[in-house]
């Protein structure tokens, strides 16, 4: 009994860290645009669907297949942030919504289009699983939880010390200050963007090995956990998002565990209708943003 | 070429979208000069500000600084050019201690006297100096304008633009702000300062320019000029003839 328990713990932390990954993306995306990017599912999509590809046709292996994942996504990304993200600066709401769901709906299908609409398998990663005890975990949801952390420790490293990383901060806090002491607003929200949609790619080939199939409308059902998360995390806050998306995590395995899988996608909504209703500016002080 | 640092505003008309607010602005300030900026509510005044500092939308006109025209340049380009804006209300990152927002205040600015500045910058605002770990939007209105002053300062301008420093600040704050403001006009700076404490801008400063509806109205000496006058100007663009003093001054004794 207090095996299930803790294996339960365990694997919603793991997706919990997945969720964190591509959840702090879209929060800093939302701290510099004030737009929510719907498209965000899409770029843990286009990641996947790019490992999946280096390894099914030239066999990489999974560490380079992630590099490439990471990095086409990326330049993806920044030619959509160019020519679509950087003109949404100071745009009213309904000019992102409808700009991001039309680019969520360009990439799914033009990624259904290249290369057909059925499931993939994905094959790589490490899903051999480690005993603590009787307790049995796959490596990857380990690895997962460690670049969970590194990828945080990282990026309060950036924010904290590096100029881009203050530049992101001020941006999120006052676009007229930045005007005043001269940081280029544009290429802050160009940078962060590519930033945070490489971030949700990462987080979609992490998940690969464990999830095993890719396909085209993958990204929809990640777009909508990580609204709920990112609200219940104060929208452009980072680390809110890490403690809402562990929530999200475990919450999802215990329902999953006890109630059945079925209902596993159900959480986020419920949380998400909850948050809004109870506290629309997150679990923690509007003010604590990153 | 030398550069010129008087600043040359020819014509200058500006706005926001399709709304025009400034219909023809004509003004120098040579290199040095303090020059008050006054006016009604609604004159214009901080959008010409802000228009010198490249955040409106530039209609015609220009502005020469430095053998060039600015008009219609980027906030980056305009600071970059040694000009630094101190904007009306609150502007600072309110989520960053005060050594932080110094920090970004030099943004622009990577060399190795970035730091030694900020230590001037403590010398010279004490208040600051003992609320360097406080986040900015934890301090109290005068302190933070005191902050957003020393931002500018920082940047180490040839010409200030302040739009109404002093609103919030106690008699003892706008008092540091001032004298601040005097001290780096006598470094050679030249200051162009938007103030409703019309009192104490015609004290500091060494001209006196009037707006109103996005015209300059009057332009001289303050000591050219009384409160009244002021008054007068404020309220209907023009002062008042002699017959009408004269009236104004019968009524009252009724
Ligand atoms: N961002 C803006 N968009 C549209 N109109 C604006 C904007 N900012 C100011 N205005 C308008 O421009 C006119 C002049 O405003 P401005 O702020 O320059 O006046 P001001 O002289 O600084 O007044 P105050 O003494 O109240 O600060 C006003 O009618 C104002 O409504
Ligand atoms: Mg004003």
């Amino acid at each position: 009994m207090m095996t299930i328990f803790l294996e339960q713990i365990l694997n919603g932390i793991s997706t919990g860290a997945v969720y964190a990954i591509v959840a702090v993306g879209m929060t800093m995306i939302f701290g510099v645009l004030r737009a929510i990017n719907f498209a965000h599912g899409e770029y843990y999509m286009l990641g996947t669907f790019g490992g999946w590809f280096v390894i099914s046709t030239i066999g990489l292996p999974y560490p380079a297949a992630v590099i490439v994942g990471v990095v086409v996504t990326m330049a993806i990304a920044y030619v959509i942030g160019r020519f679509v993200m950087q003109r949404m600066i100071g745009m009213p709401e309904e000019g992102s919504v409808v700009a991001t769901l039309g680019i969520a709906l360009i990439l799914q299908n033009t990624v259904i289009l290249v290369f057909g609409g059925g499931y993939k398998f994905f094959s790589a990663g490490y899903i051999e699983p480690v005993f603590f005890g009787d307790i049995g975990i796959a490596q990857q949801r380990l690895l997962i939880i460690a670049l969970c952390i590194a990828v945080f420790v990282g990026l309060e490293l950036l924010v904290t010390y590096s100029r881009m990383g203050k530049a992101m901060r001020a941006v999120s806090q006052n676009v007229e200050a930045c005007a005043v002491v001269g940081i280029d607003v544009r290429t802050v929200v160009l940078s962060t963007f590519v930033l945070g949609t490489g971030l949700a790619a990462f987080s979609g080939i992490l998940t690969a090995p464990v999830n095993v199939s890719v396909y085209g409308g993958m990204g929809e059902i990640i777009t909508f956990k990580t609204l709920p998360i990112i609200v219940m995390g104060g929208l452009g806050n980072v680390r809110g998002t890490l403690v809402a998306a562990m929530i999200l995590g475990i919450a999802e395995s215990f329902v999953a565990g006890n109630f059945g899988l079925q209902y596993r996608d159900s959480v986020g909504f419920v949380t998400l209708i909850l948050m809004l209703l109870w506290r629309p500016h997150g679990l923690f002080s509007a003010r604590a943003r990153f | 070429m030398v550069a010129d640092n008087t600043l040359s505003i020819r014509d200058l008309r500006a706005g926001y979208a399709s709304l025009d607010i400034l219909n023809g602005v004509t003004l120098d300030i040579p290199q040095g000069q303090f020059v008050a900026l006054m006016g009604p509510n609604g004159a214009g005044k901080s959008t010409l500000l802000k228009t010198i500092f490249g955040m409106t939308q530039h209609k015609g006109g220009n502005i020469g600084w430095n053998g060039g025209d600015i008009a219609g340049k980027t906030s980056r380009h305009v600071l970059g050019q040694g000009i630094s804006y101190v904007p009306q209300g609150r502007c600072n990152f309110p989520l960053m201690t005060v050594q932080e927002n110094l920090e970004m205040a030099a943004y622009t600015i990577r060399d190795a006297g970035v730091k030694s500045d900020r230590d001037y910058v403590y010398d010279l605002f004490p208040a600051l100096k003992t609320r360097r770990s406080t986040l900015a939007g934890n301090m109290s209105g005068g302190e933070q304008q005191l902050l957003e002053v020393a931002m500018a300062v920082l940047q180490r301008p040839k010409l200030l633009l302040v739009d109404e420093p002093s609103v919030g600040l106690s008699p003892a704050a706008i008092g540091v702000v001032f004298k601040e403001l005097i001290r780096l006009q006598k470094e050679g700076l030249s200051i162009l300062l938007v103030e409703q404490n019309t009192r104490k801008a015609m004290e500091v400063a060494d001209r006196a320019v009037i707006l109103r509806l996005g015209e300059v109205i009057w332009d001289g000496r303050p000591a050219d000029i009384s409160h009244d006058e002021l008054g007068d100007l404020f309220l209907t663009g023009r002062m008042r003839t002699e017959h009408e003093t004269s009236r104004h001054k019968e009524t009252l004794s009724v």
